[in-house]
C-alpha cells in the first residue's frame, strides 16, 4: 500500500503486526493498543522502532477515561492501557480512519500535537481520500496510507487547492487573520 | 455589511475550483457516488425526489442588493423561475444540473458568495437576529462575531468530518429571534454586572426527533475567547460523540447523556489548552476590522413624527394593516424595520420569484441603504426604511404580491418543502399550509387571534420547527396515507419550549377545521385580547385544549 509525505510516495519500512503474530525482535513494527499492554515490558527493551496503531474507538475510549468520563462504553480498556509518558516510546503513531467521514482522528491528532506535545511521527490509515488530505496535514499528520495505488497522483494535487486558511491548526500555517495584519 | 478583501475572495475562488474538480470526476466516474456524497454535502447540493438541489448560504441572513439580484438571475437561468428562503436564512434551488453547478457557484463568487457548509457534517452556516444593528432591544450587534465564526469555520480542517451536522445561532438582543436555545450552539451577547458584554453559551439544544431546549453551560464568556472556547466544545463533542447510529448522533445526546454540568466541565478543562495554543488570540486589529465593516450606516437626521404617513394610513385601510403588524421600532428616529412576508395566501412559505428579488432588490438600493435580510421565520427584511417612504414601498411591494400583513400572525406559518420536494419527508406540507391559510383568509380574524406561530413539518425531522410552533403540526405516514399530528405549546423564544402531541393525527382536510377548533376554543377561554394563544395554552395546561381539539360536532 503506497505511503504519502508531503504528497510523494516514500518506502513503507514498517511492519504491520497482527494480534495473534509472534512479535519479531528486530525492525519497526507497528503495534495494536492490546499488543502494548501484553508485551511492554518486553517491548521497552526493544532497540528497533515501535509504532502504536490506534482504533477510532480505542481513541474515544482512551480520551474519555483521560477526561474522567465514561460515556457510552463499558470498556474493557482502563486508563492503564497507556500512559502519556509512554508516547515518546513511539517512533509513530498510526490513527485509523474506518470511513471517510469518521473525523475523530482529526481531533486526536491535534490532541497528540498539541496538548501531549507528541513529536514523533503521525500516520493516517484506512478509508483516507484525497479530499481529505490537506485537513490531515493540517491537523498533525506527516503521513497518509493509500489504499488505492492508480489514487496517489490526487493526493499531490489536493495539496495545491488552498492558499488561504482561516484558522490555526497544528500545522502552524499562519491564518488569514494573522498575514492580513502583518501588511 | 462584510465586504471579502483579497483572502477571502482567494479563498472562495479556490473552493468554486476545487468543486469544479470534484464535479469532473464524479462526471467521469472516478468517484463513486457514495464517495462524492460527503463532498457535494460541504457545498450545499443535496439529491432530492426529482433532482439536484443547491443550498446557497446567506450568512447570518443579511443580502446587499447586487446578491439578491444575483439571486435572481441564478432561479432564472439555473432553476424555473424562483427560489426557496430556509428556516437557517438560506435559499435553495430546487433544479439545477450537476454539470451547471460549479458555473452558479462561480456566479456567487462574483458577489461575495457561497455555498459552502451548508449541509453535511460540518459546522454550518452561522444564523443571527435578523434584526442585527438596527433592533432597539440590543446590546452589541452579533453579525461581527457571526462573521468571525464563519471564517473561523469555513473548512475547518478538524471538524468538517462531525459525527453530525453542527449549527451556530447567535444575537445581541434581549428578545431572541434566532432561536438559540435550539441549536447545537446558542450565543447571546449580554451585559454582566460588571457592565462588561460577553456571551452567554447554550450547547445541546435541538428538534430533530429528540426536540431539546439547550442548557446553559457558561452565563458569561469574553468576547475575546469566543473561538477557543467553541473549538473546545467542538473537540469534546467529536471525540467522544456517538458515531454508530445517525440518530444519536448530535451534540445534544452527548449532553444529555453526561449531563450538562459535566459537559461544561469537560469544555472548561480542554478550553485551558486550547486557549493556550494560537487560537488563543484572535486579534484585537481582526476583531476590529470586521466591526467596523458594520458600523451602523449614513442615517439622516429625521423627525420620527411622519405626518403623511398618518394620513395615508387613514386613507387606506389595508396599508394600515401591513404597517401594524409588519413594522418593527428601528433605533434611529424616522426609521422603520419593514418585514416582508413570503407567505401570501395560496403562496408556498418561503419562495420568492426571480422577478420579486429582482424588486426586492431595487428596494433595497433605493430605500433600505442597500440592505436586505433573511428571517428564520423565511420572510425577508428592509431593515432601514425612512418613515416617509414606507407608503411608496408598500405600494410597490403590493404591485408583486410581496405585501401580506401576516408577520407574527397565523398566515405567517413557517414549513418545511416536505413530499412535494425531499426524499426524507412522509407527508405534504406545502399543501396542508395552504388550506390552512385559505381557512383563516381574514384580516380580522388573524388580528383578533393575534401573535401566533403554526409551525408544519413534513416528517420527524421537524425542518419545519414544528416542535416550536404555538402551533405545531407534523406529517406522518401512516399505512400510506398522510395523517397530521397536532402538538401545542411550542415556543423558540427565550422562553423556549417543546410542544406537547395532542394525540391521533388527521387526514390532510381536516386539519385547518382542526385548528379552529383550537383557536375557538382559546378565543372563548382567553383572560383579555393581551393574552396570547401561547400564555393562554400555559394557563391553562393541555387538557382542555385536547378535549377542545378531539371534540367532535
Amino acid at each position: 500500500m503506497p505511503v504519502l509525505e508531503n504528497g510523494k510516495e516514500i518506502a513503507d519500512r514498517w511492519m504491520r503486526v497482527t494480534e495473534e503474530a509472534v512479535l519479531p525482535d528486530t525492525g519497526p513494527i507497528i503495534l495494536s493498543l492490546a499488543q502494548w499492554q501484553k508485551n511492554r515490558d518486553s517491548l521497552i527493551q526493544r532497540k528497533d522502532p515501535l509504532a502504536l496503531l490506534w482504533t477510532s474507538s480505542e481513541m474515544e475510549h482512551w480520551y474519555g477515561e483521560n477526561m474522567g468520563v465514561a460515556v457510552y462504553t463499558k470498556t474493557q480498556m482502563g486508563l492503564s492501557a497507556i500512559a502519556v509518558e509512554d508516547f515518546s516510546r513511539f517512533q509513530m503513531m498510526v490513527l485509523d480512519f474506518p470511513k471517510f467521514g469518521n473525523g475523530r482522528g482529526y481531533s486526536f491528532a491535534r490532541l497528540l500535537r498539541e496538548e501531549y506535545q507528541y513529536k514523533g511521527i503521525l500516520r493516517a490509515s484506512g478509508n483516507v481520500l484525497r479530499d481529505q488530505y490537506l485537513f490531515m496535514l493540517r491537523c498533525g499528520f506527516d503521513m497518509v496510507e493509500v489504499s488505492d495505488p492508480a489514487k496517489v497522483a490526487g493526493f499531490a494535487q489536493a495539496l495545491e487547492e488552498f492558499s488561504v486558511f482561516y484558522q490555526p491548526a497544528a500545522d502552524l500555517r499562519k491564518p488569514a487573520w494573522a498575514l492580513r495584519h502583518q501588511r | 455589511m462584510y465586504r471579502y478583501d483579497e483572502f477571502d475572495a482567494t479563498f472562495v475562488r479556490e473552493r468554486v475550483a476545487q468543486f469544479r474538480g470534484q464535479v469532473d470526476r464524479r462526471l467521469k466516474g472516478e468517484l463513486s457516488e457514495d464517495e462524492f456524497r460527503p463532498l457535494r454535502l460541504k457545498n450545499g447540493l443535496y439529491l432530492q425526489l426529482h433532482a439536484y438541489m443547491l443550498r446557497v448560504a446567506i450568512p447570518y441572513g443579511v443580502l446587499s442588493g447586487v446578491q439578491m439580484r444575483k439571486l435572481a438571475f441564478l432561479a432564472r437561468r439555473y432553476d424555473r423561475g424562483y427560489g426557496h428562503f430556509t428556516t437557517r436564512q438560506n435559499i435553495q434551488y430546487n433544479w439545477p444540473d450537476l454539470p451547471d453547478v460549479p458555473d452558479m457557484l462561480g456566479h456567487l463568487a462574483d458577489v461575495e458568495m457561497h455555498a459552502l457548509q451548508t449541509s453535511g457534517n460540518c459546522i454550518r452556516n452561522v444564523t443571527a437576529d435578523q434584526f442585527a444593528g438596527v433592533a432597539a432591544d440590543e446590546v452589541e450587534d452579533p453579525r461581527p462575531w457571526a462573521e468571525l465564526i464563519r471564517q473561523w469555520s469555513s473548512l475547518h480542517p478538524e471538524f468538517s468530518y462531525l459525527p453530525r451536522k453542527f449549527k451556530i445561532a447567535i444575537t445581541g438582543a434581549a428578545q431572541d429571534r434566532a432561536a438559540i436555545k435550539l441549536h447545537d450552539i446558542g450565543l447571546r451577547l449580554l451585559k454582566n454586572d460588571k457592565g462588561e458584554v460577553g456571551f452567554e453559551v447554550v450547547v445541546g439544544g435541538g428538534q430533530g426527533r429528540t426536540p431539546i431546549v439547550g442548557p446553559v453551560i457558561r452565563s458569561f464568556l469574553a468576547k475575546e475567547d469566543l473561538l477557543s472556547y467553541l473549538e473546545a466544545i467542538l473537540r469534546v463533542y467529536n471525540m467522544l460523540g456517538r458515531r454508530d447510529n445517525i440518530y444519536k448522533a448530535r451534540i445534544k445526546i452527548l449532553v444529555q447523556a453526561v449531563g450538562a454540568a459535566e459537559y461544561a466541565r469537560l469544555v472548561e478543562e480542554e478550553w485551558l489548552k486550547v486557549k493556550a495554543g494560537p487560537l488563543g488570540a484572535v486579534p484585537q486589529a481582526e476583531i476590529d476590522r470586521i466591526q467596523r465593516y458594520f458600523a451602523p450606516p449614513a442615517y439622516e437626521n429625521l423627525p420620527d413624527d411622519t405626518p403623511s404617513l398618518e394620513a395615508k394610513k387613514l386613507q387606506d385601510a389595508q396599508f394600515k394593516r401591513w404597517y401594524q403588524t409588519n413594522l418593527t421600532h428601528h433605533r434611529v428616529p424616522g426609521y422603520s424595520i419593514a418585514t416582508i412576508s413570503l407567505k401570501p395566501v395560496d403562496g408556498v412559505p418561503g419562495d420568492a420569484s426571480a422577478d420579486q428579488m429582482d424588486v426586492l432588490a431595487d428596494l433595497a438600493e433605493r430605500f433600505s441603504l442597500n440592505e436586505i435580510r433573511v428571517t428564520h421565520h423565511q420572510n425577508l427584511v428592509l431593515p432601514h426604511v425612512r418613515k416617509q417612504d414606507l407608503y411608496e414601498v408598500y405600494t410597490i411591494l403590493r404591485a408583486h404580491n410581496l405585501a401580506a400583513a401576516n408577520i407574527g400572525l397565523l398566515g405567517d406559518i413557517i414549513a418545511c418543502p416536505g413530499l412535494d420536494y425531499c426524499n426524507l419527508a412522509n407527508a405534504r406540507s406545502i399543501p396542508v399550509a395552504q388550506k390552512i391559510a385559505r381557512r383563516f383568509d381574514d384580516p380580522k380574524k388573524l388580528a383578533e387571534i393575534g401573535e401566533l406561530r403554526l409551525n408544519i413539518s413534513g416528517c420527524i425531522n421537524a425542518c419545519g420547527h414544528h416542535h416550536v410552533g404555538h402551533i405545531g403540526i407534523l406529517g406522518v405516514d401512516k399505512q400510506g396515507q398522510e395523517l397530521y399530528q397536532i402538538t401545542l405549546g411550542g415556543s423558540s423564544a427565550l422562553d423556549a419550549s417543546v410542544g406537547k402531541i395532542m394525540g391521533p393525527g388527521f387526514p390532510s382536510d381536516d386539519v385547518p377545521d382542526a385548528i379552529a377548533r383550537i383557536l375557538d376554543f382559546y378565543l372563548a377561554q382567553r383572560s383579555d385580547a393581551k393574552e396570547r394563544f401561547i400564555d393562554c395554552y400555559r394557563r391553562l395546561g393541555p387538557d382542555p385544549f385536547k378535549e377542545a381539539l378531539y371534540a367532535r360536532a
